[in-house]
C-alpha cells in the first residue's frame, strides 16, 4: 500500500483558476498604467471643452465606479444605492450651494453629512439582508430617491433639474479657484479623485482590504477569528455612499446642474458594467470600464437607443463569457506570459529548491515558490508554538446542559463539558449526527443553545457574538476545507489574528512579508492554491495564530493522508505542550488515541462517557455502540505499541 | 358628501385597486415562482410585461387581429422570448454566483427595452380592445376591460396554483425548486423544468402587459416601473412564496387606489416604499416568512 | 458465473481539483448486497455518485449489465435500473411522504404501475402506511430514512445505492434500517452500501470492501475481513505499518 504524498498542483491550473483572485496589491501596475496614460491623453484634448468634459464624466464616474467595487469586488454585495449617494452629494451641493452660500466646503461638507447619516441608517436596516435581498432592496431605495428628487420641486425643481447660477468660491490659503473656468474646476476634480482613490487604495491593498475579502470568502471563519463583521461592513458601505457623495458634489460644480435623470436605473447598469467588464477583483480595473462606456459612445455615435442595447448585449457577454472582466482576462494573461518566460528560463525553480535547501533564500526567489512547494508545516508549526499570553491555570472552558433542538431533532440533550486552561486535549467523538458539531456551534458562539450556559475563563458567553468568545481566547476550525481562498498565507495569518493578543507571531508574518522572505518563503502564495492537505494544515495554524487559549477543531484530519494526519497530530502535540487547550472532533481513532487527554462521547445529543482514552475504549456499552467489536480490535490494535515506531 | 356617494366612491377605488393590484400579482407571480425554482432573480422580467403589450399592439393595430387572440399571442410571445431569453442570459451561468444571472438579466432587460423602443419608437401606444362596454352597479363603473382582466388575473393564477399543488407536473416543479441534486437523482429532468417554469413565468408577465395595454397606454419605460414593484411586491410577500405575492400584490393595487383617492396628490407613487421600508424594519423576512427554498403554492 | 451486475474499473474522481478516488476498482454481482466501508472523506460517497451519474468520474469505466455508463446523467441511469437513496435522506421536506414515493416513480413510464407498486411498499413500510399524508420533513430522523429507502424502491430499480443510510440515527433505530434493508435484499434486490457503521456493513454484506485514501484497501467475505489487521487498520486510517517505518 502506497504512502500518499502531498499533492501537487500543475501551476498551468492555478493561474487559470487565479481569475477570482486579483486584488489591489496584486496588479497595482493596471492602475498606475491606466492613470499615466490618463495624465499623457488629457494635455492632447486640452483644447476641446467637449473633449474635457468627456475626461471630467471619466474621472468622476471612474470615482463612483471604483468605490462601488469596494462593495461589490471585495465584500461582494451589490448595492444599488451608490447611484443615490452620488445624487445626493450632487443635490446636496446644488441645493445648498444655490439657496444658502457659495462656499463650496459648505456646500461639499452638507453633502458628506447628508450622505453619511443616509448610509448610516440604510447600511444598519439593509446589510443583515442576503445577497440579492440586499440588491433589490437598495434598488427600491435608489429609485425612491430618484422619485423623491423629482417631486420635491420646491427644493429640487422638479424633473426640469436644478440649475446653480451663482459663482462658486473655495477659500484656500494661498490660492484662488475661477469656477468659470472649465479647466479650473477639471484640475480640482482631478485631484480630489486622485486623493480619493489613492487613499481608498491603500485602504484596501492594506488591512481592510484583506478583512474585506476574508470577510467574503469565508464569514463564519472570519468571525472565529474575531473579525466583527457588522462594524466592519457598515463602516464600508458609509465609506463608499460617502465617496460617492463627494463625487456627486464634483459632477454638480463641473455642470451647475442637477436633474433626477441622471441618478436612475440607467446609469446604476452604467456603473455595474463599467464594473464587470473592467473586472471586479481588481480594485482599479472599473476605470477602464470608465473610460470605454464614457469615450466610446461619443466616438463611435450610435444614437441613444442603440447605445443602451449595445450595452446591455455587451452586459450579458461578459458576464456569461468573460467573467473577470477585461482586466482579469489582462492579468491572466500577463501570468501565462510571465509563466512561459519563466519556464524558459530552465531550471530557475531547481536553483531556488537548491537555494532553500541551503537556507539562503533571496528575495526573488521566496516570490517565485510553486504552491505545492510551500513549506506549510512550518507556517503551522510556527504559529501553534508562538508564545501564548493566557492563564495557565483553572478552567478554560465551561459548558453547563447545553440543549439544542433544530425542528424534530434534538441535536443536543443537556450536555455539559469542562476544559482545563494551560494544555489540555479533550476529544469529542460520536458516530456522524450525535451533535458533535452542534456542540462546536454553541461553544463558540454561532448557534444559541435552548438552555444551559457556557463560560470562558469566569465571563459568561453563552449566546454570545463569535467575535467577542474570540476577543476572550477561544477560536475554532470548521469543516470545509478552504479558509480564505483568495488570500494569500500571509494575508490569511494577519487576518486570523485580529482578535488575538499575541504579536509575536504577526512580527513573524510581516518580516516574511516585508523584509525577510526567508522565513516563510511562499508567504505570497494564494490559499486556493495549495493542495487540500496543505490547505487543511494551514487553517489549523491559523486557528493558533492569535495565541488563543482555546481552540475548537473540527476534523481536521477529514480525508487527510496517514502522514498528512500524523502532520495534525503533532500541531496538536506542540500546541497542548504550548499551553493551548483544545477540543478535538475527529474521526481517526488512532489520533484520538494519541493526542487526546481525555475523551468524550456523544450519542444523540448526550454525553454517553467521559475518561481517558483507555477508559472510554474499555467502556463495553461505549464501544459496542460506537466503533463496533470491529473498531475495538483496532484500538487496541493502536494502543497496544504496534505503532509505537511511528512516534 | 352625501353618505352614499362616499361609499361608491370608496368602492371605486376598491374595484380600481383590484384591477391595478391584479396586474401586479401577474407580474410578481412569475418573478416568485423563477426564483423559487431556479433560485435566480430576473432582472429582465419587467420587459416581458411590455413585450406582451407590444405584441398586443402590433396584433391589433397593425395586423388588425381581434383583441382576444392579440392576448393570446402575447402570451405565446412571452413564452418564446422567455425560452429564448433563459438559454441566453441565465443556462450559461448555472452554478455562478447568484448575483451573476441578476447582472445578465439586467443587461438583457435593456436589450429588451431598447429592442422593443427601437421596433416601436419611444411615444406610448394605444391599443383598442373589443370589450368596450362597460357596467354600472350602485355608483361603481367597472369597464369591460377591467372584468376582463380581473377575470383573466383569477384564471390563470387559479391555474397556477391548480397545476402547482394537484397535477404531477406541479409536484415535480416543487420537488425541483427544494432540492435540485436529489429530483435529478429521481430521474427529473431538471434542466427542462427550468426552462419551463422561466417560460411560463414570461408569459404570465406578457398576459398582463396585454391586457393592461388597452387600459393604459403601451410604453417601453414602463417594465422598469412594474418591475420595481414586483421586486417589492415579492421582497414583502417573501421571494419564493406565491399565496404571499397574490396577497401583497393585491393588497398593495389596493392602497395604491386608496391613497390616490383619499390621499394627498401624489401620494400614490410612494405606497410601495413605505410597504419596502416598513417591512424592512418590522419583518425582515417578508410578509409570509417559511422555507425559502420550496416554492409556497 | 455470470458477469456481474455492476463492475467499477480504475475509476478516478473528485470535486474541483481534488482528487478523492484513485483508480478503484469494484465488482457487484446480480442478488448480492456489497458493502462499502472506510474512515470519513475515504470515498464511499464519491463512488456512489459516480455510480449513480450525479458526479462525472474523471477516468475509469462504470459498466452496468454488460454496458458502459461512465458519465452518463442520473437521468439516465435511473431508466436502466440504478437507483440511489442519498445520503442524509434528502426527502424532499415541504412535500408528503406519499408525494415524495410517487416521485420517486418518476422514470417508471406508466402512472398506474407507480401506484401499484406504492400500495406494494405501503404494505412493507409501516411507516409509509401511517404517515403517508404527512410532510416529510415533520417525520423523525429514523422515519425519514425509511421513507427514502422507500421512495428509492418505486422504480423497483435493479440495483439500489445505500449511501450510509445510519448517519444520525439511534443505534436501535440503525437496528430497524438494517432489518430492511436485510428484507429488500432477501427480496432479490442488488444493493452497494456505503457505510461508516463497520457492524451494520459486515452483517448485511455479501461482500466487503474496505477503501482508504481513495482505493480499496482490502476487500473480502465479511468473516474475512473481520480477521484481518490490515482492513482494519486502513478502515480506521491507521498508518501502515510498513510504511511509517519506511
Amino acid at each position: 500500500m502506497s504512502v500518499a504524498g502531498v499533492k501537487r498542483r500543475s501551476p498551468g491550473g492555478a493561474a487559470s483558476a487565479a481569475g477570482g483572485a486579483l486584488r489591489a496589491g496584486a496588479a497595482p501596475w493596471l492602475g498606475v498604467i491606466t492613470l499615466i496614460a490618463f495624465a499623457l491623453v488629457a494635455p492632447l484634448i486640452w483644447s476641446s471643452d467637449y473633449a474635457l468634459e468627456l475626461m471630467d464624466l471619466v474621472v468622476v464616474y471612474g470615482v463612483v465606479s471604483v468605490s462601488l467595487n469596494v462593495m461589490v469586488g471585495y465584500l461582494g454585495y451589490l448595492p444599488f444605492s451608490q447611484i443615490a449617494f452620488f445624487g445626493i452629494g450632487a443635490y446636496a451641493g446644488a441645493i445648498v450651494a444655490e439657496r444658502v452660500t457659495d462656499n463650496l466646503w459648505v456646500a461639499a461638507g452638507a453633502a458628506i453629512a447628508v450622505a453619511l447619516l443616509v448610509s448610516l441608517v440604510i447600511g444598519r436596516l439593509t446589510l443583515h439582508l442576503r445577497g440579492l435581498y440586499f440588491a433589490i432592496v437598495t434598488l427600491a431605495l435608489a429609485q425612491l430617491f430618484v422619485l423623491a428628487a423629482t417631486n420635491a420641486s420646491g427644493l429640487t425643481n422638479g424633473s426640469n433639474g436644478l440649475t446653480y447660477a451663482g459663482q462658486l468660491s473655495l477659500p484656500l490659503p494661498a490660492i484662488s479657484l475661477d469656477f468659470s473656468q472649465y479647466r479650473t474646476v477639471y484640475l480640482l476634480t482631478v485631484v480630489v479623485a486622485a486623493v480619493l482613490l489613492v487613499g481608498l487604495w491603500r485602504l484596501m491593498r492594506g488591512g481592510v482590504g484583506r478583512i474585506a475579502l476574508a470577510l467574503r470568502d469565508n464569514e463564519a471563519l472570519a468571525r472565529s477569528f474575531g473579525v466583527r463583521a457588522t462594524p466592519f461592513k457598515l463602516g464600508a458601505f458609509v465609506l463608499v455612499s460617502v465617496v460617492a457623495s463627494i463625487a456627486g458634489v464634483l459632477y454638480f460644480i463641473y455642470y451647475e446642474f442637477v436633474s433626477p435623470g441622471t441618478f436612475g436605473l440607467q446609469n446604476s447598469l452604467l456603473l455595474l458594467l463599467m464594473i464587470v467588464l473592467g473586472g471586479k477583483d481588481l480594485f482599479w480595473a472599473p476605470l477602464l470600464g470608465a473610460v470605454v462606456f464614457e469615450v466610446l459612445p461619443k466616438v463611435v455615435n450610435l444614437g441613444e437607443d442603440v447605445k443602451w442595447l449595445v450595452f446591455g448585449a455587451i452586459m450579458i457577454a461578459v458576464v456569461t463569457m468573460l467573467p473577470s472582466g477585461l482586466g482579469g482576462a489582462a492579468v491572466d494573461g500577463w501570468r501565462r506570459v510571465r509563466g512561459r518566460l519563466r519556464s524558459r528560463s530552465g531550471a530557475a525553480s531547481a536553483v531556488a529548491a537548491a537555494a532553500r535547501a541551503s537556507g539562503a533564500v533571496d528575495g526573488r526567489a521566496a516570490g517565485s515558490l510553486e504552491p505545492g512547494e510551500v513549506d506549510v508545516r512550518g507556517w503551522a508549526r510556527a504559529a501553534v508554538t508562538a508564545p501564548s499570553v493566557t492563564p495557565r491555570d483553572g478552567i478554560a472552558l465551561r459548558a453547563d446542559g447545553l440543549a439544542k433542538r433544530f425542528g424534530g431533532v434534538q441535536a443536543l440533550d443537556g450536555v455539559s463539558l469542562e476544559l482545563r486552561a494551560g494544555g489540555e486535549v479533550l476529544g469529542l467523538v460520536g458516530p456522524n449526527g450525535s451533535g458533535k458539531t452542534t456542540l462546536f456551534n454553541v461553544l463558540s458562539g454561532f448557534v444559541a443553545p435552548d438552555s444551559g450556559t457556557v463560560s470562558l475563563f469566569d465571563h459568561d458567553v453563552t449566546a454570545a457574538a463569535p467575535e467577542r468568545i474570540a476577543g476572550l481566547g477561544l477560536v475554532r476550525t470548521f469543516q470545509e476545507e478552504a479558509a480564505f481562498p483568495t488570500l494569500t498565507i500571509a494575508e490569511s495569518a494577519l487576518v486570523a489574528r485580529v482578535g488575538g493578543r499575541s504579536r509575536r507571531f504577526t512580527q513573524l508574518v510581516w518580516n516574511a512579508m516585508r523584509a525577510k522572505p526567508e522565513v516563510f518563503p511562499g508567504s505570497d502564495v494564494r490559499v486556493g492554491e495549495l493542495s487540500h492537505g496543505s490547505q487543511r494544515l494551514l487553517a489549523i495554524g491559523l486557528a493558533f495564530a492569535s495565541a488563543p487559549a482555546v481552540v475548537l477543531l473540527d476534523e481536521p484530519a477529514a480525508g487527510l493522508g496517514p502522514e498528512e494526519a500524523e502532520s495534525v497530530a503533532e500541531m496538536i502535540r506542540l500546541a497542548r505542550d504550548n499551553g493551548t487547550s483544545v477540543v478535538l472532533i475527529e474521526h481517526h481513532m488512532e489520533m484520538v488515541m494519541g493526542v487526546c487527554d481525555r475523551v468524550m462521547v456523544l450519542g444523540s445529543g448526550a454525553k454517553l462517557a467521559e475518561g481517558t482514552p483507555a477508559e472510554v475504549t474499555s467502556d463495553e456499552v461505549v464501544v459496542e455502540a460506537f466503533l463496533g467489536s470491529f473498531g475495538r480490535r483496532a484500538v487496541e490494535l493502536s494502543t497496544s505499541g504496534t505503532d509505537g515506531g511511528s512516534r | 358628501m352625501h353618505p352614499l356617494l362616499a361609499t361608491s366612491l370608496f368602492a371605486q377605488e376598491i374595484v380600481n385597486g383590484v384591477v391595478q393590484g391584479g396586474v401586479y400579482v401577474l407580474v410578481a407571480i412569475g418573478l416568485s415562482l423563477v426564483f423559487g425554482v431556479l433560485k435566480v432573480v430576473n432582472f429582465a422580467h419587467g420587459e416581458f410585461y411590455v413585450v406582451g403589450g407590444f405584441v398586443a399592439y402590433l396584433c391589433t393595430a397593425s395586423l388588425g387581429l381581434p383583441y382576444w387572440s392579440a392576448v393570446v399571442l402575447a402570451a405565446l410571445a412571452g413564452l418564446a422570448v422567455g425560452a429564448v431569453a433563459e438559454r441566453l442570459a441565465v443556462k450559461p451561468l448555472r452554478g455562478a454566483p447568484e448575483d451573476a444571472v441578476f447582472l445578465s438579466t439586467f443587461g438583457l432587460s435593456l436589450v429588451l427595452l431598447y429592442g422593443v423602443k427601437l421596433l416601436l419608437g419611444g411615444q406610448p401606444h394605444t391599443v383598442a380592445t373589443s370589450f368596450t362596454g362597460d357596467m354600472h352597479f350602485a355608483g361603481v363603473v367597472l369597464t369591460d376591460q377591467q372584468l376582463v382582466l380581473i377575470a383573466l388575473t383569477i384564471v390563470l393564477v387559479g391555474a397556477l396554483f391548480v397545476v402547482l399543488r394537484r397535477s404531477y407536473v406541479g409536484l415535480v416543479l416543487r420537488a425541483v425548486a427544494q432540492d435540485r441534486a436529489t429530483g435529478s437523482l429521481m430521474g427529473i429532468e431538471v434542466e427542462r423544468v427550468y426552462w419551463a417554469a422561466f417560460a411560463v413565468a414570461a408569459a404570465l408577465a406578457a398576459v398582463a402587459g396585454a391586457i393592461v395595454a388597452p387600459l393604459y397606454s403601451v410604453n417601453p419605460y414602463s417594465g422598469q416601473d412594474i418591475l420595481i414593484t414586483a421586486f417589492i411586491v415579492v421582497i414583502a410577500a417573501g421571494l419564493g412564496s406565491l399565496p404571499g405575492a397574490v396577497m401583497v400584490g393585491l393588497g398593495l393595487g389596493i392602497a395604491e387606489a386608496l391613497a390616490a383617492g383619499y390621499g394627498p396628490s401624489g401620494s400614490r407613487q410612494y405606497v410601495a416604499y413605505v410597504l419596502v421600508v416598513a417591512v424592512l424594519l418590522f419583518r425582515p423576512q417578508g410578509l409570509f416568512p417559511g422555507t425559502a427554498r420550496a416554492v409556497r403554492a | 458465473m455470470s458477469a456481474p451486475l455492476l463492475r467499477v474499473e480504475g475509476l478516478t474522481a473528485g470535486y474541483g481539483r481534488g482528487e478523492v478516488l484513485r483508480d478503484l476498482s469494484i465488482e457487484v454481482a446480480e442478488r448480492t448486497t456489497v458493502s462499502i466501508i472506510g474512515p470519513n472523506g475515504a470515498g464511499k460517497t464519491t463512488l456512489i455518485r459516480c455510480v449513480s451519474g450525479a458526479l462525472r468520474p474523471s477516468g475509469g469505466r462504470v459498466v452496468f449489465d454488460g454496458e458502459e455508463v461512465t458519465g452518463l446523467r442520473p437521468v439516465e441511469l435511473v431508466r436502466r435500473g440504478i437507483m440511489q437513496v442519498p445520503q442524509g435522506r434528502h426527502l424532499f421536506g415541504e412535500l408528503t411522504v406519499e408525494e415524495n414515493l410517487r416521485l420517486g416513480g418518476h422514470s417508471v413510464r406508466r402512472r398506474i404501475d407507480v401506484e401499484r407498486r406504492i400500495e406494494e411498499l405501503v404494505e412493507i413500510f409501516p411507516i409509509v402506511r401511517e404517515r403517508r399524508g404527512q410532510l416529510a420533513h415533520t417525520l423523525s430522523g429514523g422515519q425519514q430514512q425509511m421513507v427514502a429507502i422507500a421512495r428509492g424502491l418505486v422504480c423497483e430499480p435493479r440495483l439500489l445505492l445505500l449511501d450510509e443510510p445510519s448517519v444520525g440515527l439511534a443505534p436501535a433505530i440503525i437496528d430497524d434500517v438494517g432489518a430492511l434493508v436485510a428484507q429488500i435484499k432477501a427480496a432479490g434486490c442488488t444493493v452497494l452500501l456505503a457505510e461508516q457503521n463497520v457492524p451494520l456493513a459486515l452483517s448485511l454484506a455479501d461482500h466487503v470492501h474496505v477503501i482508504a485514501n481513495g482505493a480499496v484497501a482490502a476487500h473480502g467475505t465479511p468473516a474475512e475481513i473481520e480477521a484481518r489487521d490490515d482492513a482494519r487498520r486502513a478502515y480506521l486510517g491507521l498508518p501502515d505499518p510498513a510504511g511509517a517505518a519506511a
